[in-house]
C-alpha cells in the first residue's frame, strides 16, 4: 500500500521537475534562489556575527568606500556593509519564509472552514477574511509590530497574520466546488465525519492550489518586511536588507553618493522577488493552469 | 408478518429555497419487508430520489423532515448524529446513479472500498467483494478512468455491500449504461439481492426495469404515492391514470401499434412550490373531472395488497 503511493509521488514530482526544466524564466529563478540560499547559509564564512554590532565597527573608517578590506565599504558606525549584506539575507529569507508558513496556516483553514461548514460559521468566517483584505496592511503592521516587539520572529508573524486573507478566499472557492462533487456525497451517505470528508477528500483536491499559491506570498512577504524595516521597525543590530537600506537613507548615504550602502541591499531585494515571483509563476502554470492569465 | 426492515409513515420533505419552502415530499408512508425489493417510479422531480435520501437524513442543512422512519426497528428521525453515522452504509448503503462522479477520480478503486469497510470496521475484503460483483481482483488498482462505465457501477455495487446492510438503496444505477449493460447489472442486483436476503428499494423512471427485479411498485407523482400493488399485476395492468400513461409512454419492440400511436403524458411534473389542489394529478389526467380539482385523495385499497390515490378508483 505504502511503496505504490510512494511511487505516484515520485512520479509527479519528477513531472513538476520535468515542466520546470523546460521553463527558463522559472529556472532562471531557481539558480538565483539557490545563490541568495548559499548566502544565507555561508554568511559565518564570510563574516563573524559579532560586527554586525555597533562596538565591533568602532575602530574602522565610517562610510568607507569599497577596498580590499572592506569589499562593500563601511556604514556610518563603521560596519562592513558587506557582512551587513550576507547576515541581512538570513533575516530576509527567514521572515519571508516563516510569514509565508503562517499564512498558508492560517489562510487554508479559515478557507477550508469558510467553504466546508455552512450556516452562520461559514459567514463568520468570510466576515473575518473580509475584515482582513479590507485592512491597510503598513498602519496594521506598525501598531502589531510596536505591541508584539520588533524582533524577526515577530515580524514574520504579524506579517504572516496579514497575509492570509488572499490565500483563503482562493482556498474557500475551491473547496465550495469540491464539497459539492459526488463523491462527498458517497462518504457522507458511507457514514464518514466531515473530518474524514475533509482530510481525505476535500485537502488533496485544494493542495496543488496552496503550494502555488504560497509560492507567490514569499515575495510578496519579502517585500513587506523591506517596506516595515526601511520605515524603521525591526532590530538595528540584525538587520534585514530593508533595515541596511534604512540606515543608508537616514545617514544620508544618498545624498553622500555612498552607492555601496544602499545599491548591494536594493538589489538582493530586487533580486529576490524576482526569483521567488519567476519560480512561484512556474508552480502556478503547473498545478493550476486555470490562474495563470489574471 | 416479521417486523419490516423499513416502516415510514407520512413523510415530508420540504427544502428551503430563496422563494420559501419547496415540499418535495409530501406525506409518502410505506413498508419494506426484509428480502423484499420496492420498485419505485416516477418522472424527474416527482421527489423519488429526496425521499429515499431522507431515509438516511442525507438531505442538504436546512431542509425539513417530518414524519416517522423506523430502520431495522430504529427511529431514524431521533438519531443522534454519531448513531446516524453509524447507521448509514452499515444497515442500508445507496447505490448511486453516475458511478463516474461518485468515485473519487484520484483515488484507486481498492482505496474507495476500503474506505467503506474501515469506516463501520466491517470485515470484508476488497478482493472478495470486487470477485462478488464480477471484477476481477487483480483490477483493484485502477483508477476510476480505467474502468468502463459498467465496471464502476459494479465498483459501487461492492461497495454498497462492504458493510453488508439489510438494505439496498439503488438510486437509478442504470441509467447512464447502455441496454446489455445494464441488463448485466440489473442481473447482478437482482442475484445478490436473492442470496444475500437483501431488501432493496429501486428507483428509476423507467418502468421496464422494473419487471426484472421490483416485488412491489410504487409510482410515485408531485411528491406522493399514487399507486403500490404487486409488480408484475401492475405492469400488465396499472390502474392508475398516471401510472398507465407511464406504462404507455414505452413502445414495445415488435409492436407496430404502439410505435404508431405515441401515448405520452401531455405537460409537465408540477412545481413542487405551487401543486395544484385536489387531487395534483387532475391538470393532465384523462378522467380529471369537477371533482378532482377540489377532492384531496388518500391511497385507498383497490384490491389485495394493491392501493391507489385516484377518485375514479
Amino acid at each position: 500500500m505504502r511503496s505504490p503511493a510512494w511511487n505516484r509521488r515520485k512520479q509527479s514530482a519528477r513531472r513538476v521537475w520535468g515542466q520546470l526544466r523546460s521553463d527558463r524564466a522559472a529556472m532562471f529563478g531557481l539558480v538565483l534562489l539557490a545563490l541568495f540560499a548559499a548566502m544565507a547559509l555561508s554568511a559565518p564564512l564570510f563574516a563573524d556575527r559579532s560586527e554586525l554590532q555597533a562596538v565591533a565597527g568602532r575602530d574602522n573608517p565610517d562610510l568607507a568606500a569599497p577596498s580590499g578590506k572592506f569589499w562593500l565599504g563601511t556604514d556610518e558606525i563603521g560596519r562592513d556593509v558587506f557582512a551587513l549584506v550576507v547576515w541581512g539575507a538570513r533575516v530576509s529569507i527567514y521572515i519571508g519564509l516563516l510569514a509565508t508558513v503562517v499564512a498558508v496556516f492560517v489562510g487554508s483553514l479559515i478557507g477550508l472552514v469558510a467553504g466546508y461548514a455552512k450556516g452562520w460559521v461559514s459567514r463568520v468566517m468570510l466576515a473575518i477574511d473580509d475584515f482582513f483584505l479590507v485592512l491597510p496592511f503598513i498602519p496594521l503592521a506598525i501598531v502589531l509590530a510596536l505591541l508584539l516587539g520588533r524582533s524577526p520572529t515577530i515580524m514574520a508573524l504579524v506579517i504572516g497574520g496579514t497575509f492570509w486573507a488572499g490565500g483563503a478566499r482562493l482556498v474557500r472557492a475551491q473547496v465550495l466546488s469540491l464539497r459539492e462533487r459526488g463523491y462527498v456525497e458517497r462518504a457522507t451517505a458511507l457514514g464518514a465525519s466531515s473530518r474524514h470528508i475533509v482530510t481525505r477528500h476535500v485537502l488533496p483536491g485544494v493542495a496543488p492550489l496552496i503550494i502555488a499559491n504560497a509560492s507567490l506570498i514569499v515575495p510578496g512577504a519579502i517585500l513587506a518586511e523591506s517596506t516595515l524595516a526601511f520605515l524603521g521597525l525591526g532590530d538595528r543590530f540584525s538587520p534585514s536588507w530593508g533595515k541596511v537600506l534604512e540606515g543608508a537613507q537616514s545617514s544620508g548615504a544618498l545624498t553622500l553618493n555612498a552607492w555601496w550602502y544602499y545599491l548591494p541591499p536594493g538589489l538582493c531585494i530586487i533580486g529576490i522577488v524576482l526569483a521567488f515571483t519567476l519560480v512561484g509563476n512556474a508552480l502556478q502554470r503547473i498545478f493550476d493552469p486555470r490562474l495563470i492569465d489574471r | 408478518m416479521s417486523a419490516p426492515i423499513l416502516d415510514v409513515r407520512d413523510l415530508h420533505v420540504t427544502y428551503a429555497s430563496t422563494r420559501g419552502p419547496v415540499p418535495a415530499v409530501r406525506g409518502v408512508s410505506f413498508r419494506l419487508d426484509p428480502g423484499e425489493t420496492l420498485g419505485l417510479a416516477g418522472e424527474s422531480g416527482s421527489g423519488k430520489s429526496t425521499m429515499t435520501m431522507a431515509l438516511l437524513r442525507l438531505v442538504p442543512a436546512g431542509t425539513t423532515t417530518t414524519g416517522s422512519i423506523i430502520l431495522a426497528g430504529e427511529d431514524v428521525m431521533a438519531m443522534k448524529p454519531g448513531r446516524l453515522r453509524a447507521v448509514r452504509w452499515a444497515e442500508a448503503a445507496v447505490v448511486f446513479q453516475g458511478a463516474q462522479h461518485v468515485l473519487n477520480p484520484v483515488q484507486r478503486i481498492r482505496r474507495q472500498i476500503q474506505e467503506a469497510i474501515d469506516t463501520h470496521r466491517g470485515a470484508n475484503r476488497v478482493d472478495d467483494l470486487l470477485e462478488q460483483v464480477g471484477i476481477p481482483r487483480w483490477r483493484a488498482g485502477a483508477y476510476p478512468h480505467e474502468l468502463s462505465g459498467g465496471q464502476k457501477q459494479r465498483v459501487m455495487i461492492a461497495m454498497a455491500l462492504a458493510c453488508d446492510p439489510q438494505l439496498l438503496i439503488a438510486d437509478e444505477p442504470t441509467t447512464a449504461l447502455d441496454v446489455m449493460v445494464q441488463a448485466q447489472v440489473l442481473q447482478l442486483l437482482a442475484d445478490l439481492q436473492r442470496d444475500r436476503g437483501l431488501a432493496m428499494i429501486f428507483i428509476t423512471h423507467d418502468l421496464s426495469v422494473l419487471s426484472t427485479v421490483a416485488d412491489r411498485l410504487a409510482v410515485m407523482y408531485a411528491g406522493r404515492l399514487v399507486e403500490t400493488g404487486p409488480a408484475k399485476e401492475m405492469l400488465r395492468g396499472a390502474k392508475h391514470p398516471y401510472t398507465k400513461a407511464l406504462a404507455a409512454a414505452f413502445p414495445t419492440i415488435g409492436d407496430m401499434s404502439s410505435r404508431m400511436a405515441p401515448s405520452g403524458l401531455a405537460g409537465d411534473p408540477p412545481d413542487p412550490a405551487a401543486v395544484p389542489s385536489g387531487c395534483t394529478f387532475h391538470p393532465r389526467c384523462p378522467l380529471a373531472t369537477q371533482e378532482c380539482a377540489t377532492t384531496t385523495v388518500e391511497l385507498h385499497e383497490i384490491s389485495a395488497r394493491w392501493e391507489a390515490a385516484c377518485l375514479k378508483l
